[in-house]
C-alpha cells in the first residue's frame, strides 16, 4: 500500500513537472501581455514534431535535437507574435483570444498536412528498460524529463529575477505605461515574452513526446491541463504555475490510483471549480482586475 | 455601385454552385463519415484509403449502372456531435443515397437516428458496440464484427487456452470500450476466471502510470487492452516501462500488430497477444490470392503505411454498397436498403452476408508479437 502510494506520487510528480513547464510559459504570456494564448498547445505539439524531425529523419543527436526544436519553435512564436499579435496590442482580450484560437487550428492542420495523422515516436539514445529501485520503477526518459524540465524552469526563473532583461519584464508586468516612461522598449519585451513562452511549451512537448507519442492533436490535452494549472496557481504567477503543475500531477496520480481512473481528468476540473468558488485568484495569486 | 457588385457576386455564386451540381450529376455519390482529424485520424484515413481503392477499381471496370461512383468524405472526428453534423451535410447538401461510417461506436450510435429519419441506409464498417445492431434497424448494416460475437468466440480460448484467469481491463471510456469489458468479461467469468480490475480512460489519454501501478499490485495475471492504435501502443509501452511484462497482455479489436511494434517498439511489445480481424500476414484458407493482390496494390499506393484492417473494411464497405446499388438498379435509398438484405460478397474481411439483424460475420484470429513480427496463434471460429 505504502509503496503504491509512493509510486503514484512519483508518477504524479513526473507528469506534474511537465504540466508545470507548459503552464509557466502560458502564465508568463498571460501575466505580461494579457493574451490568453490558445496556440500554446500547438507550440507544445511543434516542439515534439521538430524533435522527431531532427532525431528520426535527420539523425541528429537527441539532446541537440531537443535544444534545436525549442529554438525553432521560439522562431515560430516570434513570427506569430510580430505578425498577428503586435497589430492587436490595444485591442480587447476577446480579439486576441479569437486570433490565437484561429492560429491554433491553422497550425494543427498544417502539422496534419505535413506530418500526416500517423503518430510518431522519437528514438531515444538510451534503453527504456525499467529501472528498479526497491519496489519503485522508473525509466531514464522520465528521469531525464524531470531533470531537463526543472533545469529550464530554473533558467527562466534566473532570467526573470536576476538579469536586467528580467527586471524590464517584471516592470512591464507590474505597470506597462510606467515601464514605457522609464525607457523600457515594451514592444521588445512582449515579443521576447511570447517567444520564451513558446520555447517552454516546445520543451515540454519534446520531452513528453519522447516518453509518449507525437501526433498533430496532442496539444489539445496539453493546453487544457496548462489552463487548469494556471488557474490553480493564479493567473500570471510563475511560482504558482510550478506548484499548480505538481499539485495537479500528484492529485491525478492519487485520484486515478485510489478513486477511479475514469475520473482522472475530472479531478483537475473539480480542483478548478473549487478554486474559482473559494479562491478565484488562485492558490498563490493576488486579486487583480483585467 | 455597391449594389451592382453585390448582384454580380450573387450571380457568380449561383453559377459556381450550379457548376458543382452539374459536374456531379453524372456520378453516383456515396457518403463517408470518418475521423480525419483528432486522435483517431490515423485509422479513419486508412478506411478512406481502402474505400478510395475500391472506388478506383469499380470505376475502372465501368462503374455502377453505367455511371462512375464518387465518394464524398466528411470528417466526423470520431465524435458523436461532429458525426451527426457530417451525416446531415451528406444527406441534405450532397443528397447521397447511402453512407458508410462513422468509425467509432458512440459516433455511429449518434448517426443512426439521423439515417432513420432520412430513410437512408448506413453501412457500419468498424464500430463494434452491440447497440449498433441491437435492436436492429432496417437502415443499419454492419460488415465488421461486434463485441457480443467476439466475446462468444473468445470464450473457448481466453481462460482455457491462454490462461487469462485474473483479468484486468484497460478500456476506453465509451460505448466501444464498455461493450468489450462487458462481453469479454462474461467470457472470462463463464470459464471460471475473474475480472480483478477495470480501468477506464478518456479517449486521447496519454499517461497510464496510475492505472498500471494499480494493476501491478492487484494480482492480475493478464491485461486486456481496448482503445485506438496510439493509445493502445502507449499503454503497451508503459506496461514495459513500469516492469509489467510478466503479466500477459492482449490488445482487442484488430489493432494492427505492425503499428503496435512501430509505435511501442519491438522490445516493449514482445509477447503481446493481438485479437485480429483482417490481417495481411494470416489470410484464411482460400483468400490468399485476393489478400496478396490487395496488399500489393495498397503498398504501391501508400508506400509508408502498413496495410491494416481499417483499409480492408473500407474497401469491402464500398464493394458491398456498389453491389447493392447495382442489384437495386437505382441509386435510391429505399431500393438500396432492399438490395443490401440480399447482398452477398466474397470480401477481404470475410464472406459478407447480413443475418436477420443485418450483421455480417467477418474473420477473426489471435496472433502474438515475437521479435517485432506478428505470428498467427489460431484462427477463431
Amino acid at each position: 500500500m505504502l509503496t503504491e502510494v509512493l509510486q503514484q506520487v512519483i508518477n504524479g510528480l513526473i507528469m506534474g513537472s511537465t504540466y508545470a513547464l507548459t503552464a509557466v510559459g502560458l502564465t508568463m504570456i498571460f501575466g505580461m501581455m494579457h493574451v490568453v494564448n490558445f496556440t500554446h498547445g500547438e507550440f507544445y505539439m511543434l516542439g515534439g514534431f521538430f524533435a522527431f524531425q531532427l532525431t528520426a529523419l535527420l539523425q541528429l543527436n537527441y539532446y541537440l535535437s531537443v535544444a534545436l526544436a525549442i529554438l525553432a519553435v521560439m522562431a515560430v512564436g516570434f513570427v506569430c507574435e510580430r505578425v498577428l499579435l503586435a497589430p492587436l496590442r490595444e485591442k480587447s482580450i476577446d480579439t486576441t483570444v479569437l486570433v490565437t484560437i484561429g492560429l491554433s487550428i491553422f497550425l494543427q492542420n498544417l502539422a496534419l498536412l505535413y506530418w500526416g495523422p500517423t503518430p510518431k515516436s522519437i528514438p531515444l539514445p538510451f534503453s527504456n528498460m525499467p529501472l528498479r529501485w526497491g519496489p519503485m520503477v522508473l525509466t531514464w526518459s522520465r528521469i531525464l524529463a524531470v531533470v531537463i524540465t526543472f533545469g529550464l524552469i530554473v533558467l527562466v526563473h534566473l532570467l526573470i529575477q536576476k538579469s536586467l532583461l528580467g527586471k524590464a519584464m517584471r516592470a512591464t508586468f507590474q505597470e506597462k505605461d510606467a515601464a514605457r516612461l522609464a525607457g523600457i522598449d515594451v514592444e521588445r519585451i512582449y515579443a521576447l515574452t511570447f517567444t520564451l513562452g513558446a520555447g517552454l511549451a516546445a520543451g515540454a512537448g519534446a520531452l513528453l513526446g519522447s516518453i509518449f507519442l507525437i501526433y498533430p492533436s496532442m496539444g489539445n490535452i496539453a493546453i487544457l491541463k496548462a489552463f487548469i494549472v494556471v488557474i490553480l496557481g493564479g493567473m500570471g504567477n510563475f511560482l504558482g504555475a510550478i506548484a499548480g503543475g505538481l499539485i495537479l500531477g500528484v492529485a491525478e496520480g492519487l485520484g486515478a490510483g485510489f478513486v477511479s481512473s475514469g475520473y482522472k481528468d475530472a479531478i483537475g476540473f473539480v480542483l478548478v471549480i473549487l478554486i474559482l468558488m473559494f479562491r478565484p485568484s488562485g492558490l498563490f495569486g493576488k486579486a487583480r482586475r483585467l | 455601385m455597391k449594389g451592382i457588385v453585390r448582384i454580380v457576386a450573387i450571380v457568380f455564386f449561383v453559377v459556381v454552385l450550379g457548376c458543382g451540381s452539374v459536374g456531379a450529376q453524372g456520378a453516383i455519390k456515396i457518403g463517408i463519415i470518418e475521423p480525419l482529424t483528432g486522435p483517431a485520424a490515423y485509422d479513419g484515413q486508412s478506411v478512406v484509403e481502402g474505400a478510395r481503392m475500391a472506388e478506383e477499381e469499380i470505376n475502372a471496370k465501368g462503374g455502377v449502372l453505367g455511371k462512375p461512383i464518387r465518394l464524398v468524405v466528411e470528417d466526423g472526428k470520431a465524435d458523436p456531435a461532429e458525426s451527426v453534423n457530417a451525416a446531415e451535410k451528406l444527406l441534405v447538401r450532397d443528397q447521397v443515397p447511402v453512407i458508410m461510417g462513422a468509425w467509432a461506436s458512440s459516433a455511429t450510435l449518434a448517426v443512426i437516428p439521423v439515417m432513420k429519419k432520412n430513410t437512408t441506409p448506413l453501412i457500419v464498417e468498424t464500430a463494434t458496440s452491440l447497440k449498433v445492431t441491437d435492436p436492429p434497424s432496417e437502415w443499419v448494416y454492419r460488415i465488421c464484427s461486434n463485441s457480443a460475437i467476439d466475446g462468444l468466440l473468445m470464450e473457448k480460448y481466453l481462460v482455457p487456452a491462454l490462461g487469462f484467469k485474473k483479468v484486468a481491463f484497460m478500456a476506453v471510456n465509451n460505448d466501444f470500450g464498455r461493450a468489450v469489458v462487458s462481453f469479454w468479461g462474461e467470457a472470462v467469468k463463464k470459464r471460471g476466471g475473474t475480472v480483478v480490475l477495470t480501468e477506464y480512460h478518456a479517449p486521447g489519454e496519454i499517461n497510464f502510470a496510475p492505472s498500471l501501478t494499480k494493476i501491478s499490485t492487484s494480482g492480475a495475471d493478464s491485461i486486456i487492452i481496448t482503445s485506438d492504435i496510439q493509445t493502445a501502443s502507449n499503454i503497451i509501452k508503459q506496461t514495459y516501462e513500469l516492469g509489467l511484462t510478466k503479466i500477459k497482455r492482449m490488445v482487442t479489436n484488430g489493432i494492427p500488430s505492425e503499428a503496435i511494434v512501430k509505435l511501442a517498439g519491438a522490445e516493449d511489445s514482445e509477447g503481446v497477444l493481438v485479437h485480429n480481424y483482417w490481417v495481411p500476414f494470416a489470410p484464411p484458407k482460400g483468400k490468399e490470392a485476393k489478400n496478396k493482390q490487395f496488399v500489393e496494390r495498397y503498398t504501391a499506393r501508400y508506400p509508408n503505411k502498413p496495410v491494416d484492417k481499417y483499409a480492408a473494411f473500407g474497401y469491402d464497405g464500398i464493394c458491398v454498397i456498389a453491389q447493392a446499388i447495382s442489384t437495386a438498379r437505382a441509386a435510391d435509398p429505399g431500393k438500396i436498403k432492399e438490395a443490401l438484405k440480399k447482398t452477398k460478397i466474397d470480401g477481404l474481411t470475410g464472406n459478407i452476408q447480413f443475418d436477420d439483424k443485418n450483421q455480417a460475420r467477418p474473420y477473426s484470429s489471435v496472433s502474438r508479437i515475437e521479435k517485432g513480427k506478428p505470428r498467427l496463434v489460431f484462427h477463431l471460429n
